[in-house]
């Protein structure tokens, strides 16, 4: 039997809260293609992309407790492109923008390509957005770094104090690649340390998570950093740092500019 | 069930059902025909309640592997090895 159809992967992404993120042109990805996955990380937020389209697969199935995690996201892909070499038009749906702080998607878009498949992604409305939103937070006026929680704690990074810093995941800080889905105040303890090295003890932090139902309202929790290891501190969760220091001027930069002066009119 | 979801996305969508208070809250959510524990989990602001009802177990949120590239060495990851490349350029 000849191919008369070639497969096509689109990730796109649902964005963070239920109703209020879908952009219309996920929105018609996910009608028009033949399967739909979904990796998303609520149950009700998975029950509206089922009524989306007749046969959507939940991408929930390839997580255990104890599983590499590496293993896990590779399956997704897999899951994916197996459809799409058969000539699938296929969606991938995953929660806020597909392609932040979620692996599959982007692999599973890379190898679609490589493999000479057409592949794209669609932004989604991210949980980073919403967080500029919900706190008040410009990326723009003093910067802001965005890291891993766990590979901030496993890496010598350069903090800079007088941007902001936001740590994702950090409700599994301290994993080593043992597949857990959590952490303790043993790990965030450690975690505190790490921040301790840049930050006072009475620097206050932020734990933030924005609604997934739209009758929820957002977590913006502000507590102490020397409170961290207390926490409670959930998978969907986002630590906010805020700056401990003003922005340091360079005089010597400055100089430099100022002698070049206005430019001359022509 | 169905019913209840479609609430929610049209509350997501609606500038007024987000902020409609509870009474309003209330008021519509009996002219859509939710269910009256689906409805009180919603009114309640008890999202756990409703997930309960609607989708019990764990969901996983976690996409990602932060332990980093350097610790897999045996995968080239794409997105580092073309940032070395451009920076190499
Ligand atoms: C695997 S990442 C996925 C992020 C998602 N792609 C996005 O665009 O927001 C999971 C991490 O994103 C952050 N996150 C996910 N949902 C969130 C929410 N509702 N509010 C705040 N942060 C959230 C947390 O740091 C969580 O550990």
């Amino acid at each position: 039997m000849t191919q008369t159809r070639q497969g096509t992967l689109a990730c796109v992404g649902l964005g963070i809260t239920l109703g209020s993120h879908l952009t219309p042109l996920a929105r018609s990805h996910i009608a028009s293609a033949d399967v739909v996955f979904a990796g998303v990380s609520d149950g009700v937020v998975e029950a509206w992309v089922r009524r989306m389209h007749h046969d959507v697969r939940s991408l929930q199935g390839f997580y255990a407790e104890g599983k590499p995690r590496g293993e896990t996201y590779r399956e997704m892909a897999d899951a994916m492109l197996a459809e799409v070499r058969l000539g699938q038009k296929v969606c991938g749906v995953f929660y806020g923008h597909p392609g932040v702080f979620a692996q599959a998607p982007h692999d599973a878009i890379a190898r679609a390509r490589a493999e000479g498949f057409t592949a794209i992604m669609e932004p989604g409305v991210s949980s980073e957005d919403c967080l500029y939103a919900d706190l008040g937070l410009d990326p723009g006026r003093v910067g802001c770094m965005h890291l891993g929680a766990t590979q901030f704690m496993l890496f010598r990074r350069t903090i800079d104090t007088s941007a902001w810093l936001v740590l994702w995941q950090v409700g599994l800080a301290g994993d080593l690649g043992e597949g857990r889905f959590d952490t303790d105040p043993e790990r965030l303890a450690i975690l505190t340390d790490v921040l301790r090295r840049d930050y006072p003890a009475d620097h206050g932090v932020i734990v933030y998570q924005a609604p997934t139902l739209p009758f929820e309202a957002a977590r913006m929790e502000h507590i102490l950093l020397s409170a961290l290891p207390g926490a409670a501190i959930g998978m969907a969760d986002t630590l906010v740092v805020p700056p401990c220091r003003r922005l340091a001027p360079d005089p010597a930069i400055r100089a430099r500019l100022a002698a070049l002066g206005m430019p001359s009119p022509t | 069930m169905s019913n209840v979801i479609d609430f929610l996305e049209r509350m997501g969508a609606s500038a007024g059902l987000r902020t409609a208070g509870a009474d309003g809250l209330a008021r519509e959510l009996t002219a859509a025909a939710v269910d009256d524990g689906l409805a009180q989990a919603i009114l309640a602001g008890d999202a756990l309640a409703l997930r309960e009802q609607i989708a019990p177990g764990v969901f996983y949120a976690i996409q990602m592997d932060d332990t980093p590239p350097d610790e897999h060495e045996e995968q080239d990851d794409e997105e580092t090895s073309v940032h070395m490349r451009l920076h190499r350029a």
